[in-house]
């Protein structure tokens, strides 16, 4: 019986793979999607736009910078939460030393220079010579 | 044909049309623009170096033109203070870009070295929109020197 339905199956139409497409498309779009809202971490971080930028990718480390509801500046690396004081230890270790890689600042616009500053200042301190600051993309920024 | 056709005509009529095609094409669409969103992404990088103070000092003994800009927090409002020199110039944030045109045409984009510094309490804004106004120039070596 098993033996004639794969022959007839064989012989007579091909097995359908629609609903194998359809699935994974689903899985592809839901991985996509989840990857997105992880890269942020939840924080609702809006940087600052501007008309000009790189359009490289985006480094493998990305420090976001962001104010809580309760007005407290709240770090992440990569997704991961951590304090002011465990940054430059957590990039010394990520980074190696001497450091290899690059390191992206995604930044609050409506925080003050005071409250990234620190943050400038452990990438400095962790050996590194540049960073890339996250800027929103808007082409059409006149000033 | 005839035959095929009645058959087609009474699967629609029981099952209704075939949904399935027009899914899979919906779904390609949707990655499609998610990847190249993905690729594109909404967001651009603006490179900015963290020089020692060591190599602020060789910068300044070099070929090259250093400039100075700081935006400081006045009362209410903020300024940018440009210094090439001995000379110094104030913009407001929004003029700042036509200031940064101006250095770039009087000693040459690729000459000039600009260190952005601001007060604690200025906007991050503020400070990312004179780094892009340098950008906007034509100038590539613009970093965030360490507090004094």
């Amino acid at each position: 019986m098993r033996r004639l339905a794969i022959h007839r199956g064989a012989s007579g139409s091909h097995i359908n793979v629609t609903p194998l497409i359809d699935v994974v498309m689903c899985l592809i779009v839901f991985y996509l999607i989840v990857g997105r809202l992880a890269s942020t971490n939840g924080q609702a971080v809006a940087p600052p736009a501007t008309g000009v930028g790189d359009t490289a990718a985006m480094p493998r480390l990305v420090v976001n910078v962001a104010r809580s509801d309760s007005g407290a500046i709240e770090l992440s690396l990569s997704g991961t939460s951590l304090t002011l004081e465990s940054l430059g230890e957590a990039l010394r270790l990520r980074l190696g030393d001497p450091p290899t890689g690059e390191v992206a600042i995604r930044a609050d616009r409506r925080l003050a220079w005071g409250d990234v500053r620190p943050v400038v200042e452990a990438c400095r301190a962790a050996g590194l010579s540049s960073v890339k600051l996250v800027t929103e993309r808007n082409e059409g920024a006149t000033r | 044909m005839l035959r095929a056709r009645s058959a087609r005509v009474m699967h629609e009529q029981a099952h209704g049309p075939n949904m399935t095609p027009m899914v899979d094409i919906v779904m390609v669409i949707l990655i499609f623009f998610m990847a190249s969103a993905a690729i594109m992404g909404p967001e651009w990088l603006l490179r900015t170096a963290l020089p020692s103070p060591k190599a602020v000092g060789s910068a300044a003994a070099g070929d090259v033109t250093p400039v100075s800009a700081s935006v400081q927090v006045v009362g209410g409002s903020f300024r940018v203070v440009l210094r090439v020199g001995e000379a110094r110039r104030e913009a407001g944030v929004e003029s700042v870009a036509s200031e940064a045109a101006s250095l770039a045409r009087e000693f040459g984009a690729d000459r000039l070295v600009v260190a952005i510094d601001a007060d604690a309490e200025a906007p991050y804004d503020a400070v990312v929109r004179v780094h892009e106004a340098f950008v906007k120039a034509g100038v590539t070596r613009i970093g965030l020197p360490a507090p004094r």
